[in-house]
């Protein structure tokens, strides 16, 4: 057998969310390539760039982002006879494979050797004992367990040699870089500080991991490494559930806001500009929709949905149940966006361009399509950019109470909600929840460091929560 | 003003109809009672059993017009034959209706015959075929749900001469697929009932006057609903409340400290403190404050006097995880405030900064905070969901997630419906709110 061969022959498979992913970076980039042409936009993007915070935050939600992209590339192996074999897999999976295939039996904690719980197994003597297992994997490459500290001491030291070499680059080239450039000197030293201290901290958690061991050995299959966030009740890596519950929060945060936003756009310039009865029908929609208490509403719309999805293969049911949630939380959050539309279309339309316009006998579609929308794309911008941290904290919550994404599917939720029988255990089992946290913090926290910034740059005078 | 009260409450009504109307739609058209009862019952349920639990929860009546159609009994085929006699309770409209066909190609080709006996001659309907012997045949619709022909029976004989029964039976050529045929009757009744007799009048409109019916477990969900308001209130109204003082007085200090390192300081905390979900919250204070620290216990809920040592913990957490986002809210709305003109005439007048702030902005600012308070009042009584169900506090919030995670779809209908109602309560006593803080709102 050709394993070489084996690992190449794949078709790609394009699930649903996959398809309007590709479409939302697609928009994405339309837009900014439509945006870039305008000097109003390049300033307000200036702005933005000139903030470090903000762009320090943009390039952690861009790591966020590349690992979301690489888990939307599914596709699924073929075997020598060409026919499929196995379940869709991602490219990430592929990255990650030494992940995926270090399973152990169940819970074991972070940078642990040996099991979480007690077990009888066969002893090295022959006899029966009741002790902590060895993990499978995590720390086998250790002759005695008890020397784990010492090695983790050792690996620890290695991570942060390795992160601080790349790092010392960083500090050296960023300043240089903003000097050659006629930057600020501190801008330089901030990116440098910053990208080292990412660069240390990725080195400790591959060497922790044991992903650096891989290449010189090259013969052993599982690498000697620990499991950096321990394994779960069915000894899956955390650290992977982590990474794969990247892309489930991404896609809520991101295509709730695509899916609805076209409808939120088109009512809400239709209801400004026309008025009358156009802007009762409008008004009366949302205002309806508005006063259903939103976490009810997607409740209740989950569970009615929930019943109708049928069972198919787990990966494409689930990814149904994930586009669904995205629709039900995108009209729940729709109306918001289209009040302020509204609001500012209301006004837009009383301004001199608009009436001049008018006087000059422009079609009311070219008015609209010209001089309406393009000057209420800041609000869609900075709405979306603001509400993407609070869908994504939305979703831990829905999964929580089961009517988020399938149970099935990765997601910061799930892993909180398994937590929580966990964390009544002795001893507790609080690496989900940690890992959970650690993730999420470190999506929201930028995602909203950055709103802040999209909105100063673009409307500082728009309040929002 | 109470012309303008009237005429707000007016105009909630369309709202509050409107949402009721979506919520109805929602439940009842996106998915059939059938989907729900089988969701419910799971895939082995019979149809009896399904037939059982949408009876009991008035499901098995027709959305919006009942015409009057009464079941009698059904024949059900799977065998190579099937037959049934169904006893009538007299003379009049009758018609057949095919219910579940799942394989439709098999399904083809099959007669349905009725016979009834020669005292009661049947009066056919269009596309029935009479037969001998006082009996008709047609052949039997595919598609579910479809009326077979209708017939009347029409008789002199009295009642007890000759027993009414009618024999109904299926010729199967396949018997595969299992295919129902419900005998039903048209009962005369009054104008009234054609409407109330309906899952639309049942389960929707007497949500209006919170009649929401009875749980899966056969409770009164209004009962219940009461029951629960009590433990809701005695946290949310604590959190409410504090919050409000702490976020405010915390917000006028940024405010007073502007431009200063503690502000810079202050608010990064904030967009920390955002940034980590409420679950978190209320997983690490229940593990901080109960678990190890021991200071209240970790979940439950208790009767008066004793119920403050479990109210307490929850109270905390939920005001220590609206923090961030309030106060920077507050923040911002202070800000604004504060550069404003008449701040300036008061400072310009010599008024220390503390007064300015607190006799000055605060009133002022008081408008856009109340836009946010107000409409959150009626929330209270609904709870906090997610607070509510990790520490077992019986209240509406657990009452709703426990409703979800049991598929009970009554109570979840109930709690949206009255959900929305108190929303809109809201809104009209925000409007009412402004005339009281801001003299130059006018009531037209």
């Amino acid at each position: 057998m050709n394993p070489i061969g084996a690992w190449f022959a794949f078709k790609p498979v394009v699930l649903w969310s996959d398809a309007l992913i590709f479409l939302l970076l697609l928009a994405g980039a339309v837009f900014l390539a439509a945006a870039l042409r305008r000097e109003h936009w390049r300033v307000a993007f200036r702005q933005i760039a000139a903030n470090r915070l903000a762009m320090a935050s943009f390039l952690v939600l861009c790591l966020y982002g590349a690992s979301g992209f690489l888990d939307t590339l599914h596709f699924i192996r073929l075997g020598a006879d060409g026919n499929e074999q196995g379940s869709i897999q991602s490219v990430l999976d592929v990255l990650a494979q030494p992940l995926v295939d270090r399973t152990e039996k169940t819970y074991s904690a972070p940078l642990a050797a040996t099991q979480f719980s007690k077990e009888t197994f066969l002893g090295p003597d022959g006899r029966d004992v009741h002790d902590f297992p060895r993990l499978q994997h995590g720390g086998s490459h250790l002759l005695d367990p008890a020397g784990a500290d010492a090695d983790i001491r050792s690996r620890l030291w290695r991570g942060g040699g390795y992160g601080l070499g790349i790092g010392l680059c960083f500090l050296v080239l960023c300043p240089l870089a903003s000097l050659a450039f006629g930057r600020t000197i501190r801008g330089g030293a901030f990116w440098g500080a910053f990208l080292a201290a990412l660069s240390i901290f990725a080195a400790e958690v591959l060497c922790l991991g044991g992903f650096f061991d891989a290449l010189p050995a090259g013969t052993d299959p599982f690498l000697p490494g620990y499991h950096v966030l321990g394994t779960d009740k069915v000894g899956k890596d955390v650290l992977y559930m982590g990474l794969k519950s990247i892309r489930t929060g991404l896609v809520i945060g991101t295509l709730t806001t695509l899916i609805v936003t076209p409808f939120a756009i088109l009512f809400g310039v239709l209801a400004g500009y026309f008025g009358g009865w156009v802007d009762d029908v409008i008004q009366y929609v949302y205002t309806t929709i508005a006063s259903v208490p939103e976490i009810l509403l997607i409740s209740a719309a989950m569970l009615i949905v929930e019943v109708g999805i049928k069972s198919e293969e787990t990966i494409r049911s689930a990814d149904k149940r994930l586009l669904w949630l995205c629709v039900i939380m995108g009209i729940t959050s729709w109306t918001g966006l289209c009040r302020l539309i509204r609001g500012e279309v209301l006004k837009l339309r009383e301004v001199e361009f608009v009436q001049a316009a008018d006087a000059f006998g422009v079609s009311r579609v070219r008015i609209l399509m010209r001089h309406l929308v393009p000057n209420v794309m800041h609000i869609v911008l900075i709405k979306v950019v603001l509400r993407f941290s609070g869908l994504g904290l939305a979703e831990a919550g829905l999964s929580y109470g089961g009517i988020g994404v399938d149970p099935s599917m990765e997601s910061w939720g799930n892993m909180i909600n398994q937590s929580r029988l966990e964390l009544a255990r002795d001893p507790i089992v609080w690496w989900n929840l940690f890992a959970a946290f650690v993730f999420m913090f470190g999506l929201v926290l930028p995602a909203n460091l950055f709103g802040d910034a999209v909105r100063d740059a673009l409307d500082p005078r728009l309040r929002t929560r | 003003m109470i012309a303008y009260i009237v005429r707000r409450c007016l105009y909630a009504v369309p709202i509050l109809v409107g949402v009721n109307v979506g919520v109805f739609i929602l439940f009842f058209f996106v998915n059939t009672p059938d989907d729900m009862a089988r969701a419910r019952l799971g895939r082995r349920a019979t149809p009896e059993t399904l037939d059982e639990w949408k009876r009991e929860r008035s499901l098995d009546l027709p959305y919006f017009y009942n015409a009057g159609w009464r079941r009698l009994g059904a024949v059900v085929a799977a065998e190579k034959e099937a037959a049934k006699s169904i006893d009538l309770p007299g003379p009049g409209d009758y018609r057949l209706v095919v219910e579940t066909a799942q394989d439709v190609e098999a399904a083809k080709g099959r007669r349905i015959r009725i016979q009834a006996p020669r005292e009661w001659p049947i009066a056919p309907g269009a596309g029935l075929d009479i037969g001998t012997e006082n009996a008709a045949s047609a052949a039997l619709p595919e598609r579910p749900g479809t009326v077979v022909h209708p017939f009347a029976i029409s008789g002199t004989a009295k009642p007890g001469e000759a027993p009414l029964s009618i024999r109904v039976s299926l010729a199967v050529a396949a018997p595969a697929p299992t295919q129902r045929v419900v005998l039903e009757y048209r009962d005369s009744i009054g104008t009234p009932s054609r409407f109330t007799r309906t899952v639309f009048w049942q389960r929707s409109i007497r949500m209006l006057a919170f009649q929401f019916g009875k749980s899966d477990d056969g409770k009164e969900i209004w009962d219940e609903v009461l029951e629960r308001i009590a433990p809701s209130l005695s946290i949310t109204v604590p959190i409410f409340l504090v919050a409000l003082f702490v976020e405010i007085f915390i917000a006028m200090i940024i405010a007073f400290y502007r431009g200063t390192y503690l502000d810079i300081w202050a608010v990064i905390v904030c967009v920390i403190a955002m940034s980590v979900s409420a679950m978190f919250y209320i997983i690490g204070g229940q593990a901080a404050l109960g678990k190890w620290l021991r200071l209240f216990p970790i979940s439950g809920f208790d009767d008066g006097v004793h119920s403050l040592k479990f109210i307490l913990l929850p109270v905390l957490i939920g005001v220590v995880a609206g923090l961030g986002s309030s106060i920077r809210w507050y923040r911002t709305i202070f800000l604004e405030e504060i550069n404003k003109d008449y701040i300036r005439t008061a400072r310009a007048k010599g008024l220390p900064e503390g007064a300015v702030l607190f006799r000055h902005a605060l009133k002022n600012a008081m408008i856009p905070i109340l836009t946010g308070l107000v409409v959150s009042i009626p929330f209270l009584f609904v709870g906090s969901l997610l607070l509510e169900s990790f520490l077992a506090i019986p209240g509406m919030g657990s009452f709703t997630i426990d409703a979800i995670q049991r598929q009970d779809f009554a109570i979840v209908q109930a709690m949206v419906s009255l959900g929305s109602f108190l929303y809109i309560v809201g809104l009209v006593l925000t409007d009412l709110s402004y005339t009281l803080v801001d003299p130059r709102v006018r009531l037209e």
